[in-house]
């Protein structure tokens, strides 16, 4: 048996687990055990040391002590990137998404010309990067050239910030270089969108990735982490994405499906779905989406973002002065967990209406246009009507033995009847539970035991 | 890189009109006349020509409509070119642009008012349409503009 280690160390716990498995033998590896301490924001280490030695006593004696350990870390919810780019419609909705697909958070974002306003609001985000799009391959100069000439002028960017220009690769030379000779920090990307209908980014993901690594690791002990480990750590949803990719790689018969990660701040979604084109009467508008798309609504979540969540229940429960208290409850104690019936309600509708909400922003759109040769479809985004396997993760949704997301309160949105926008959310939902939490964990293994950490992680689905 | 000296158009079929033939015509004719083409099919607005234009640095958009109701689909597309950024973009328009047989002198007057620098039949030739449109950007742009 060869036994490792993954440890998540998050912005509130830092959680680990230790796996073994058998070499000779590609199975679902065995949780041997788990741990979670508080995380010590001050200085990493220590939560990390802690949950460590706690595993390492379920390594049993006589089994060599030099454990592989892979972690990650979500640092303050993740990078703080600022994206920029021309059109709203594309190259900026594009850089959005290339940065929630690199595991990090959108403080802001502007588009064609970047004002002195902009500016000032881009430094007050305190971005840790700003991702600089815009033109396609031979396209659109003048937009960039205006913006770099603005992102120079700030001293906030020089010092603390990396710019990652992802932008028409006819100026991926002349604007690097003009912002490296002022002292700027730059990296160089692919074309996020290099054809008005193609988007690519992966490679200014794994620049971001890398800015990542480079700047956590300076602060808060993760640098004493990387040297002992020798490893350094994932930025939490990158982990998500990895195991969500490996998934569709290594167990292509599970098909597709939605994973939602809720959280007491927010809510991210992944789905591993293709985009399924040539249905008769719908035109496709709009951007391509990436085969795995991850977005993040920091407006809900179970408790800091109980209040928000609260404006979306059905107005009979909102009005309710039962309801109001248990809001105000948990949040002023954010770690509350109700212990009657009624308490347990009021969380399943949280639940509920964060992953209606969540889902129905994730999904795209279907509308009915009236021509000259009958009715029409134009949709934009993702179709996930078929898809049916939705997997509750995070602290809640694992725990919850008493959720099941039926998808029943989205019956509304998800009918042509019920209005001109259709919302293409799934029509029939198969609910199951990463209920053990280990997600994030098996994430960090992909890159070691990629087909081990799939197969772990759709066994232990309940 | 490819497609260096090319210049760029952006194609498509404006409004509520799903005619797809003659659009997917158009667009292997230009680019056998050399031109980069960024066709964006059917039942286009005229919001999705300017955004694509702007990322592309398109010298013309060409504007087709075969359902008669053209007027109202295409009034306004040269004004919002304006507020865009991108006014001295070329515009063609062409198709079955009004219901019935009107006069075609009074049809391409109207659309020239709107801000079209020129009007095409449904019956024109596309080799000649395609040499004017090279000869257009290269006086409204200069010689060697294809980006």
């Amino acid at each position: 048996m060869a036994y490792v280690m993954s440890v998540d160390i998050g912005s509130t716990y830092t959680k680990g687990a230790l796996f073994g498995y058998d070499e000779n033998r590609t199975a679902p590896m065995e949780l041997l055990e788990k741990s979670v301490t508080a995380t010590t924001v001050e200085h990493l280490p220590a939560g990390f040391e802690r949950v460590s030695a706690e595993l390492m006593k379920s390594v049993p004696a006589g089994a060599s002590r030099d454990i592989s350990i892979s972690f990650s870390s979500s640092a303050k919810g993740g990078l703080a990137i600022y994206a920029l780019g021309i059109v709203p419609e594309l190259t900026l909705k594009t850089a959005k998404l290339t940065a929630l697909s690199a595991g990090g958070k959108v403080v802001g974002f502007s588009s064609y010309k970047l004002t002195a306003k902009d500016l000032r609001e881009l430094e007050a985000s305190s971005p840790d990067v700003v991702l600089l799009a815009g033109g396609t391959n031979g396209g659109n100069e003048s937009f960039l050239r205006h913006n770099a000439k603005q992102l120079l002028r700030s001293d906030y960017l020089r010092q603390r910030a990396t710019i990652v220009f992802a932008g028409n690769e006819v100026l991926a030379e002349e604007i690097p270089e003009e912002l490296t000779g002022a002292g700027f920090d730059v990296r160089v990307a692919d074309n996020i969108m290099p054809e008005i209908d193609a988007i690519n980014p992966q490679n200014a993901r794994e620049h971001i990735r890398d800015v990542f690594l480079q700047r956590i690791v300076k602060g808060k002990g993760l640098d004493v982490l990387v040297s002992k480990v020798g490893k350094s750590p994932n930025p939490t949803p990158y982990a998500v994405i990895s195991l969500v990719e490996a998934i569709s790689k290594y167990a292509p018969d599970f098909g597709e499906f939605i994973l939602i990660d809720l959280g007491g701040a927010t809510t991210d979604v992944y789905s591993y779905a293709r985009e399924h084109h040539g249905a008769e009467r719908v035109v496709y508008r709009g951007l391509p989406e990436p085969i795995v798309k991850r977005t993040v609504e920091g407006d809900l979540g179970m408790r800091v973002s109980a209040h928000s969540v609260a404006d979306f229940v059905d107005e009979v429960t909102a009005q309710d002065p039962e309801f109001r208290r248990f809001i105000e409850i948990i949040n002023n104690d954010t770690s509350y967990l109700p212990d009657d019936e009624r308490g347990r309600a009021y969380d399943r509708l949280m639940a509920q209406t964060c992953i209606d909400m969540a889902l129905q922003r994730h999904v795209g759109t279907q509308k009915r246009v009236f021509t000259a040769m009958g009715d029409a479809f134009i949709q934009q985004g993702k179709d996930l009507r078929a898809v049916s396997k939705l997997i509750g993760s995070g602290g809640y949704l694992s725990r919850a033995d008493d959720f099941i997301y039926s998808g029943e309160s989205m019956a509304g949105v998800g009918a042509l009847s019920s209005g001109e926008q259709v919302y293409l959310v799934p029509q029939h939902i198969d609910y199951c539970r990463d209920s053990q939490y280990i997600f994030p964990l098996l994430g960090n293994l992909v890159d070691d035991l990629a087909e081990r950490a799939v197969l772990t992680a759709l066994e232990s689905l309940t | 890189m490819a497609d260096e000296k090319k210049e760029t158009i952006v194609l498509g079929v404006v409004g509520a009109d799903c005619h797809a033939v003659g659009n997917k015509i158009l667009e292997r004719v230009f680019d056998e006349q050399g031109f980069k083409v960024v066709n964006l099919g059917v039942m286009v607005s005229q919001d999705e020509f300017i955004d694509a234009a702007i990322e592309t640095n398109a010298q013309a958009i060409l504007v087709s409509s075969l359902y008669g109701q053209g007027e109202l689909d295409c009034e306004g597309l040269r004004e919002r070119c304006i507020e865009r950024g991108i006014e001295d973009i070329i515009l063609y328009v062409g198709g079955n642009l009004v219901i019935g047989k009107a006069d075609y002198d009074e049809t391409e007057r109207k659309f020239k008012a709107m801000g079209y620098d020129r009007v095409f039949r449904p019956d024109c030739d596309l080799i000649e349409a395609a040499n004017s449109l090279h000869q257009d950007i290269r006086e409204r742009f200069g010689e060697g503009s294809g980006k």
